[in-house]
């Protein structure tokens, strides 16, 4: 068959190599085609009689093949029938075992689910235990034994029972004993820890942190007080016998940690908190100054008073003198009566000065505390606008603002109010005495000098 | 029974926080100045006023412009005396709200830190902070009105005494 192309491709390349003489050879050339086509069909008919020839004599053969395969069938199913008999009564020779072993067992079943239940729950108690600081590892066994699904064997439950009875008896001891312990450097170091039960640890130098992810011993970032951690130091070191133990098993320790000492308190009060305590300061080292001069002035003043007759350096003395020049007879009593006055409204600005600097800065403080507090609810609002109000511990920063710098403008102004109370006291005496009482002295003093 | 008082009061203390003890402090100074003044009007005013009184009976000239002064000054003098530590009790009876006050603001603060520390869910760990709060308030309006009629009426007594006197020292007028 694939001769008739090859034909055709050679009709054809002759066809276009001689076009000149097409006319007259081309007849000739197909008939050649034609007849060569004609012998090939003879030839295929003869090799296909000769091919069906050949199957007829093999089909006797083919049968044979057939009636040998039918008889494997036929040999297979009887043996699948046969095994499939014999599968079923296994079967219920299984199930007969089944419940015969169910009987046997009886209570048993129950008792390995306790097991595994109470390895699960001893496994979260000796992993958050202080004790496995001492006797590291023990999870592992309490977690292989809660998930297994193989029966527990005789040696896994002694163990179980004696690593039970162990916590319960060490969770009430006092133990000294070499355990790892990290220190706040993360410097890690073997060195004798006491433990007080399952409370607390302690090393010399204070409370130890137990971190169950590790299972390792921390010195905590920051110590109670020292009237908790002292005890317990000494306790440790052998001198004492009481210790302070927090029994919460660390959690008020880590709470003292994080409660604020003064300096951080004051830190909370942001720029504000710092403005109201300059404020503080320079309004009491003016009252220191100004109570110093006061006093000073008060005490020569009234020393004066008592001996009228030599004028001092101080208000009252100089006020004496302007009353010994001008009481004369050439002078008139109104000369005399100016010239005092004028020489006492000398002397009051000094008494008062720095008084009303003291009684601004008392006021200003609790108005610079109030602007303290609308800052920090504004940081509040902002964190609510970004965070919402979900975390308590974002809003915190600026409420402590707001809160501190309250406290501390009326700590500020607490004090500033009572001392320019004390202050203002001290100067109004002052002021009345050489303003009233001064001249009335001067006078009958000179009336006694003169008889 | 005594020992029953003591241990109310302590347990009040110890709940208020030490701003209680800041305005019980401010209180007894308060009281004790409130009592010396009283004292002085009761018993001390009646001498001071007679001797000043006599002195200037004695006195031959009463109508010249040193006579004028000298009287100023005895009615000063009786001021001075008559107005001694007035203006403190005062002071006292005003800063005692103002302690009340702090003790608010430290006692929210605690209320803050049980939240930081707890959560808002802890109201037995809030209501502490929140006693601490309310009770150094109470306290110090409680002082503060215990001293504020007493400084009133202090400070109308003294003005008493100084008019008192200003009307009995007599100026002649020949």
């Amino acid at each position: 068959m694939k001769k008739i192309p090859s034909l055709i491709g050679i009709a054809t390349l002759i066809a276009a190599a001689c076009p000149l003489f097409a006319q007259s050879s081309a007849t000739t050339n197909l008939d050649a085609l034609l007849e060569r086509v004609e012998q090939n069909k003879i030839l295929e008919s003869k090799e296909n009689e000769q091919r069906i020839q050949r199957f007829l004599s093999q089909q006797a053969q083919q049968k044979e093949l057939l009636a040998q395969a039918k008889a494997e069938l036929a040999a297979a199913k009887d043996l699948s029938i046969q095994l499939k008999n014999s599968y079923d009564e296994n079967e219920l020779t299984l199930a007969d075992l089944e419940t015969q072993r169910e009987n046997e067992m009886g209570d048993l079943g129950e008792i390995f689910g306790n097991v595994r239940q109470l390895a699960g729950q001893f496994k979260n108690i000796v992993s958050s235990s202080l004790t496995s600081s001492q006797f590291p590892g023990r999870a592992q066994f309490f977690a292989d034994l809660g998930e297994s699904k193989a029966l527990p064997t005789i040696e896994e439950l002694n163990k179980l029972w004696f690593q039970i009875l162990q916590e319960t008896v060490e969770s009430g001891k006092v133990a000294r004993y070499q355990a790892k312990v990290v220190n706040t450097d993360g410097i890690e170091s073997t060195q004798e820890v006491v433990r007080v039960g399952t409370f607390n640890a302690l090393n010399s130098k204070g409370f130890l942190d137990y971190v169950q992810e590790t299972g390792q011993l921390a010195e905590l970032a920051e110590q109670p007080k020292a009237r908790y951690t002292a005890p317990s130091i000494a306790f440790v070191e052998g001198d004492s016998q009481s210790v302070v133990i927090d029994p919460s098993q660390g959690a008020l320790l880590q709470a003292f940690a994080n409660t604020p000492d003064l300096s951080d308190r004051v830190n909370q009060g942001g720029e504000v908190g710092y403005v109201i305590i300059s404020l503080l300061c320079i309004g009491i080292i003016i009252s220191i100054y100004r109570w110093i001069t006061l006093t000073l002035v008060q005490t020569k003043m009234k020393a004066q008073l008592k001996d009228l007759s030599k004028a001092g350096s101080n208000p009252v003395g100089r006020i004496i003198k302007v009353f010994q020049e001008y009481d004369r007879p050439d002078v008139g009593v109104e000369t005399l009566e100016l010239k005092i006055d004028e020489a006492i409204l000398k002397e009051t600005p000094k008494l008062e000065s720095g008084l009303s600097t003291i009684k601004i800065l008392s006021a200003i403080a609790p108005l610079l505390g109030l602007l303290g507090t609308v800052v920090g609810m504004i940081a509040t609002f902002q964190s609510i606008t970004l965070f919402g109000t979900g975390d308590p511990k974002l809003m915190a920063g600026g409420i402590s603002q707001a809160l501190v710098t309250t406290v501390l403008g009326l700590i500020c102004a607490i004090p500033l109010v009572l001392i320019h109370s004390f202050l203002q006291g001290i100067s109004n005496r002052c002021i009345a005495i050489i303003e009233e009482q001064s001249a009335g002295l001067i006078a009958s003093f000179s009336e006694k000098s003169a008889k | 029974m005594f020992l029953e008082y003591f241990v109310n009061l302590r347990d009040f203390f110890d709940k208020g926080g030490v701003v209680l003890f800041a305005i019980f402090g401010v209180l007894t100074l308060m009281w004790i100045l409130i009592l010396e003044r009283l004292f002085f009007f009761l018993f001390r005013l009646k001498d001071v006023h007679a001797a000043t009184l006599r002195d200037w009976q004695s006195r031959g000239d009463k109508s010249s412009w040193k006579a004028h002064k000298i009287r100023e000054a005895m009615v000063v003098t009786m001021r001075l005396l008559a107005n001694k530590r007035i203006t403190l009790i005062k002071t006292l009876v005003a800063v005692c709200p103002l302690l009340g006050i702090l003790g608010t603001v430290t006692g929210m603060i605690l209320v803050f830190d049980v939240i930081t520390i707890t959560g808002t869910g802890n109201a037995r760990g809030m209501a502490a902070g929140i006693t601490k709060a309310t009770l150094p308030t109470m306290a110090g309006l409680v002082a503060s009105l215990s001293g504020l009629l007493c400084a009133v009426r202090l400070e109308r007594a003294a003005e008493r005494a100084e008019e008192k006197l200003m009307d009995e020292l007599q100026i002649s007028t020949d």
